[in-house]
């Protein structure tokens, strides 16, 4: 309930505004690992908070690991785009940078699949699987449509299966 | 391992794994004080300002939605509970329905020397069409009665004319007062055990009779679909 958001949020502060600064500077640093300029960092964060800001009733909390899993995703996403404006990586490149997660448990399969996975993959499946946002929603995150975000889901499920026959 | 291995579930599970993963090689958000220029600075101020007016706005909507919902929890509850109403609210609708040009298009009035047919809108407790319903050509009766089999309400239709006579006979014992019903006056006829209703509408003579008390003869009436 509404009352119930308000009140986590603390009297006269708004729950956005704890997230935007508990984790502007994690996200930050996350956005000059892939973007090494300061300021093209800087752009990569307001474009992944201005993103946030269109799902933001749908987060509980600041200080839950979802929410920092959120962010997290959000501002890669934003940092990569604006890698890809700037022609670095063509659309199609799907591998980028981003090394695969380590310390995930080798002895399960599918979570070792998913950390092998190109970044864009794998970030489209923690947001629908394990942050249980709709395709419509992660369309608002991520600025694209939501037959994008179902046909990108549908390839990621194809490349996971891939992966997991290789291991 | 086989794809099929592939279900939401192991994927939710999996995933939330790779999420925990993710987050273990990052620093805290705490230990991560950066420091912005003074444009990404100016740009939060904006920023804010957006969150706190789609704030307002969810507020407001929240609002809203729990507002119509009390409305609507308390609308059910009073016309599953009150019967007037609700045959007053289904009369409203049919009323509603039959004035307008939609329904005027797929539904042919009735000629005017032909008896409209008739369907109770509401009918007291308990009772039931009896199967021995009369049609004629110029006169119907209808009967309605309880699980018992006494028959407790009586509508009888009669096709009129500018020509007929109309009279009461037989009201000895029986008080009569004229009562507002369908838009128009009936007459009302009680003995205290038994209630008569005689009215007229387009061209069609009805009288309602019944052992039952006036109210539910009124809201009978007042419920009849006749088309």
């Amino acid at each position: 309930m509404f009352l119930l958001d308000m009140t986590e949020a603390g009297p006269g502060r708004l729950l956005f505004e704890e997230i935007y600064e508990r984790y502007r500077g994690l996200m930050l640093h996350v956005a000059l690992g892939i973007l090494k300029q300061p300021e093209d960092a800087e752009d990569a964060v307001q474009n992944a908070f201005l993103s946030l800001l269109k799902i933001s009733d749908r987060i509980r909390s600041a200080d839950s690991p979802e929410t920092q899993a959120l962010c997290v995703i959000t501002v890669r996403h934003k940092a990569i785009d604006l890698l890809r404006r700037r022609r670095e990586y063509p659309e199609e490149d799907m591998t980028l940078f981003t090394p695969p997660v380590p310390g995930v448990p080798e002895d399960h399969g599918l979570a070792a699949a998913l950390a092998r996975l190109p970044d864009r993959y794998r970030d489209l499946i923690l947001l629908r699987y394990d942050l249980g946002y709709s395709t419509k929603e992660i369309a608002e995150l991520t600025d694209t449509t939501r037959a994008a975000v179902q046909k990108t889901l549908f390839r990621a499920r194809r490349a996971l299966e891939k992966e997991m026959e290789a291991l | 391992m086989s794809s099929r291995t592939v279900t939401v579930s192991s994927l939710k599970k999996a995933s939330r794994l790779v999420r925990d993963a993710m987050l273990a090689v990052l620093p805290a958000p705490e230990d991560c004080s950066a420091s912005f220029s003074p444009s990404f600075l100016r740009e939060s101020v904006s920023i804010m300002k957006k969150a706190r007016s789609i704030r307002r706005r969810t507020v407001v909507r929240q609002g809203l939605s729990a507002a119509a919902g009390f409305v609507l929890v308390f609308l059910l509850l009073f016309f599953s509970l009150n019967s007037t109403a609700r045959a007053a609210l289904v009369n409203w609708v049919r009323e509603v329905t039959e004035h307008s040009a939609l329904y005027r298009l797929f539904v042919p009035e009735r000629p005017a020397d032909t008896l409209p047919s008739c369907t109770p809108g509401w009918l007291p407790e308990g009772l039931l069409p009896e199967p021995q319903t009369f049609i004629g050509e110029r006169a119907a009766g209808y009967t309605w009665s309880d699980a018992s089999g006494g028959s407790l309400l009586t509508l009888d239709l009669f096709l009129i004319n500018e020509n007929t006579q109309l009279s009461v006979t037989d009201t000895a014992g029986f008080s009569c007062r004229e009562v507002d019903l369908r838009g128009g006056t009936a007459d009302l006829y009680t003995n205290g055990n038994q209630s008569v209703l005689i009215w007229t509408e387009d061209g069609i003579l009805c009288q309602l009779a019944g052992i039952c008390g006036e109210e539910d003869l009124l809201k009978t009436a007042e419920a009849l679909v006749l088309r």
